[in-house]
């Protein structure tokens, strides 16, 4: 699923971050499961554990509560991390975010 | 720190003291850190007993007619069924406030909402400015051994001067 993704961003300003960027890295470092939370918590557990992967590495989110796809997009563009990827199905939403 | 720079700037007033009032600061605050925004809170008047160590903010549902009376238990029609509890009921019944708070906090907990105690926890955490209003305190007879570490006390000045410079200013 997540290695079809293509990991290259035109706007990067940090040229090493791309580097890191490589397609092996689209495996997740850590896997997060906030099933059964609802809103603020799916956020506050995901910039926790974002915190904690290297810059580059990616962090791969479950949740449950619809809420999470405008508020994880929304979590995206203000804090830069970079939705690499994005499902749904059965009632669960998986984000792939890459650390930036 | 990641993010792109330019970090915002939040300044939130608490004013209110009741569990249902208690949310919308608290979630603020800490998804705003969360955001990597800046935030400071300034707790005042009754808003100021939610940085009691022993926090028992309670919800009162009488005069308050938008608030939907629902049991977090029985079959779904059951729990989605809003009773219509008149004043004089909710005003009387010895407890009705202490019912309704427990029905809200296990109603929360089947929904996965964070309690009160988690989100300002967070807010701890990332460090989100918590200032308790100095006159509220004299006024109500608290002292700052009341509140959790990291409380700050001041005043309306203390407040401004953050807020000054605020991208996002609310009073709640």
């Amino acid at each position: 699923m997540s290695d079809t993704v293509t990991t290259h961003e035109s706007g990067n300003v940090e040229p090493e971050v791309e580097e890191v960027a490589s397609k092996a890295d689209d495996e997740p470092a850590m896997e997060l499961d906030c099933r059964g939370l609802n809103c603020p918590l799916p956020i506050l557990k995901t910039k926790k554990a974002i915190d904690t992967i290297e810059v580059g590495q990616v962090l791969k989110m479950i949740s449950t509560d619809p809420g999470s796809i405008p508020d994880v997009g929304a979590f995206s563009r203000r804090t830069g991390h970079q939705i690499v990827e994005q499902s749904e199905g059965d009632g669960e939403y998986t984000f792939w975010i890459r650390r930036a | 720190m990641s993010g792109n720079g330019d970090q915002k700037r939040m300044a939130l007033i608490a004013s209110r003291g009741t569990l249902d009032w208690a949310y919308p600061p608290f979630i603020l605050a800490s998804t705003g850190a969360a955001l990597n925004m800046e935030v400071a809170v300034f707790f005042t008047f009754y808003g100021l007993p939610l940085l009691m160590k022993d926090l028992k903010a309670k919800v009162a549902p009488h005069s308050n007619p938008a608030m939907p009376m629902k049991m977090p238990f029985g079959s779904e029609g059951f729990q989605r069924f809003s009773w219509p509890i008149p004043n004089i009921v909710s005003g009387v019944v010895p407890g009705f406030e202490s019912f309704a708070t427990a029905m809200m906090k296990r109603t929360f907990a089947k929904k996965g909402v964070a309690t009160i105690e988690q989100l300002r926890e967070a807010c701890v955490e990332s460090d989100v400015r918590l200032i308790g209003c100095q006159m509220t305190m004299d006024v109500f007879g608290f002292s700052a051994d009341d509140f959790i570490d990291g409380v700050e006390l001041g005043g309306a000045a203390t407040f401004l001067e953050f807020a000054a410079d605020a991208d996002i200013t609310l009073f709640i």
